[in-house]
């Protein structure tokens, strides 16, 4: 009995301390990524285009975040030609829960032929992203 | 709390590259006794108390003891006496240790817990999060949770000519992140299973071996929608020899060890999926380290020491398998899979004298790094955001100790001097490493006092923290100014026939200096350190005896 004595201490203290992580934790739903639309109607350009030289082209998009602690932090805008690598055309530093902004460009000689797509991109504090792409073809 | 510094790995493991803390369990009461403690502290600048109260009894063959406490605190001020948003916290804490010793066996046993919520501090912050109470200690906002629990168990044997160590533990580490409002992102625990089996044997009376092996098998798991890192099994096992010669003034040490580690990350939704650039991967790797050392005692004042050993560590999951947005700096970190071990290798040489009244030290070392991990920034951007990426260099730490102290002899208790530490860490392309402390200086004076009637003693020092200027910083890492701080101390004992009375006052930064620690993550967002802190302590503690 003496020698019991010694090891039930021992015993319930490693039990314990097992027990605390026995118990399943259930995970988490997924957070939702903010949500980017392309604006349409009126002079707004909102689905992959062809275009010629001396156009004028205006993309609109409207951002927001589904939770009030999760505000967006940026905005990007990239632009891949002929399938090249994705350059930096803008950014801009966000910290609100909804953002709206409209992108012109005005089609000059240089770009003829190309084909120039555009990514519109919102992050949020979480690092999630809301993406939407179009391609504009000038002939 | 014990430091030990140098790499370390031969004995303790991957990872003990730049030294190793030995977290000294509460010592049992003595034979014969049993005891019971309450103590209180205050804190000026967070209004924050600390209340706890331990008992511990000692029966000679077995003993136990428990301990719980609490603390809370506000927002501290920075020598501008501006508030700190967040950076509250509060914890709970909780220890149990249970020993016995049987003919030739000495178990002792611990449990500890811990509950801590720490407030979260960004960049942002200030965007979004309305100032409450200025003393309030309610965790409205982002704050990080953090649930500690450690077993250990360790059992001394002594067999016929050798002794036998043998110790195991287990432990679970649960973060968690609330974002305010109660709503958990991150959930992460890390569940680790170490042993630990130490075979001493004094060959000759100059002679001692020692023969170890450390094992560990570590699993992390992500709960919440918010990962950081994968899901992962992490297993590392080595074997090490150790000998010890006492030949007349002198000491020779040596030792040499090997070991296994190996890394799967598991396939983890969102952190190594199809569609990231990092997927799963499984990774084995090998290590071999080595030290030698050389002490030499010409008289009982003196000692000179030279040291050289060697450390690894592997890269952790971040390094190997970052592939994200980084909350609170807002930097996109890409991992390595590919990355090598960081093997170390370091020299230190230590002269010691200690006199009758002059005590002096002066420690040097050169510790050389290959493949040594840092996060560099990359010339790409992810969707505006800059792109670091972890990337290894060779690189050197070098450095220095050095302390003198003088006790006269006409004034027992009596103690004046000053103590010094630098060091330069550089990577081979001419950078310097990122977070390494500025140079500093501290002269000090204290003074303690014995009653003749050995019932009341007491201490009282004050002493100045001199840090220079740190320029030699990585690129985009921000340089901090010179500051002092002043600090000063009293304490004051009484011991009653059955009970002890503890009691101290302790300032920090006594002229509210504003300044900025070098080592401090908040500079980069323009936050600086605590001002003036005075902190109240008293502690009581009752003896009583314990049949045996």
């Amino acid at each position: 009995m003496k020698t019991i004595k010694y090891y039930i201490p021992m015993i319930a203290l490693m039990g314990a301390a097992l027990t605390f992580n026995a118990c399943d934790r259930e995970k988490d739903e997924e957070e939702e990524a903010p949500e980017l639309m392309f604006k349409s109607g009126g002079s707004y350009t909102a689905a992959d285009a062809t275009v010629s030289v001396g156009d004028v082209v205006t993309i609109g998009i409207e951002a927001e975040v589904h939770e009030e602690k999760d505000p967006l932090k940026k905005f990007n805008i990239s632009k891949s030609v002929n399938g090249g690598a994705l350059e930096d055309v803008y950014n801009e530093d966000l910290s609100s829960e909804s953002f709206d902004y409209d992108f012109t460009v005005t089609i000059d000689s240089t770009q003829k032929g190309n084909t120039e797509k555009y990514t519109f991109t919102v992050t949020n504090r979480d690092g999630l992203t809301g993406q939407k792409s179009l391609t504009l073809t000038v002939n | 709390m014990e430091v030990i510094k140098g790499p370390l790995s031969i004995l303790h493991g991957s990872e003990a590259v730049g030294g190793v803390l030995n977290l000294i369990p509460e010592q049992k009461a003595p034979a014969g006794t049993r005891t019971w403690d309450v103590g209180t502290r205050v804190q000026s600048n967070t209004h924050g108390p600390l209340l706890q109260v331990g008992h511990k009894v000692n029966h000679g063959s077995w003993w136990w003891g428990v301990r719980a406490a609490a603390e809370s605190h506000s927002d501290y001020s920075d020598g501008s006496n501006v508030r700190v948003l967040n950076s509250r916290f509060r914890g709970a804490y909780g220890m149990a240790n249970m020993g016995f010793v049987r003919k030739r066996w000495l178990s002792e046993n611990y449990y500890s817990f811990s509950y801590n919520q720490f407030g979260f501090i960004f960049s942002d912050l200030s965007q979004f999060l309305t100032p409450d109470e200025r003393w309030s200690q309610s965790m409205f906002g982002p704050h990080h949770l953090v649930r500690l629990h450690i077993v250990s168990s360790e059992n001394t044997v002594q067999l016929r000519k050798s002794t036998l160590k043998v110790m195991a533990g287990g432990q679970s580490n649960l973060r968690q992140e609330d974002e305010g409002g109660g709503k958990l992102s991150l959930q992460m625990e890390l569940l680790s299973a170490l042993a630990t089996v130490r075979w001493t044997k004094p060959i000759s009376q100059r002679t001692t071996l020692i023969v170890a092996n450390n094992s560990s098998l570590e699993r992390n798991t992500n709960y919440g929608f918010r990962k950081l890192v994968p899901d992962a099994w992490m297993k590392e096992s080595s074997l090490s020899a150790y000998l010890r010669h006492g030949l007349g003034k002198w000491i020779v040490e040596y030792g040499a060890g090997g070991g296994w580690r190996n890394i799967e990350a598991l396939p983890t939704p969102s952190v190594n999926s199809e569609e990231k650039d990092i997927g799963p991967f499984i990774q084995d790797r090998y290590f071999a380290n080595g030290m030698a050392g050389l002490s030499w005692n010409p008289s009982r004042s003196w000692n000179l020491k030279i040291n050289s050993s060697t450390g690894v560590r592997a890269p952790n999951l971040s390094e190997l398998s970052s592939n994200g947005l980084h909350e609170g700096v807002y930097t996109y970190e890409l991992g390595d899979p590919s990355l090598k071990n960081e093997q170390n290798w370091n020299t230190d040489f230590t002269v010691l004298r200690l006199g009758e009244q002059v005590h002096s030290s002066v420690s040097v070392f050169y510790n050389a790094f290959h493949n040594y991990i840092y996060l560099k920034p990359t010339a790409g951007r992810w969707y505006g955001f800059p792109v670091y990426e972890f990337v290894q260099e060779n690189a050197t730490l070098q450095g220095g100790e050095a302390a003198l102290y003088y006790e006269p002899t006409y004034l027992p208790g009596m103690e004046i001097g000053a103590s010094y530490s630098g060091l330069v860490g550089r990577l081979n392309n001419g950078d310097y490493i990122p977070y390494m402390p500025a140079q500093q200086v501290t002269p000090s004076v204290r003074y303690a006092w014995n009653h003749p009637s050995k019932k009341w003693s007491g201490s009282v020092f004050t002493n100045v923290q001199i840090v220079a200027a740190q320029t030699l910083t990585a690129p985009a890492e921000f340089s901090t100014p010179a500051y002092e701080l002043l600090n000063a101390g009293i304490n004051a004992q009484w011991k009653a026939k059955a009970a002890v009375y503890d009691f101290s006052v302790t300032g920090k930064n006594l002229l509210n200096e504003a300044y900025y620690d070098h080592m401090s993550r908040l500079k980069t967002f323009g936050f600086l350190n605590m001002g003036r802190n005075i902190v109240f302590q008293l502690k009581i503690k009752l003896n009583s005896a314990v049949s045996r």
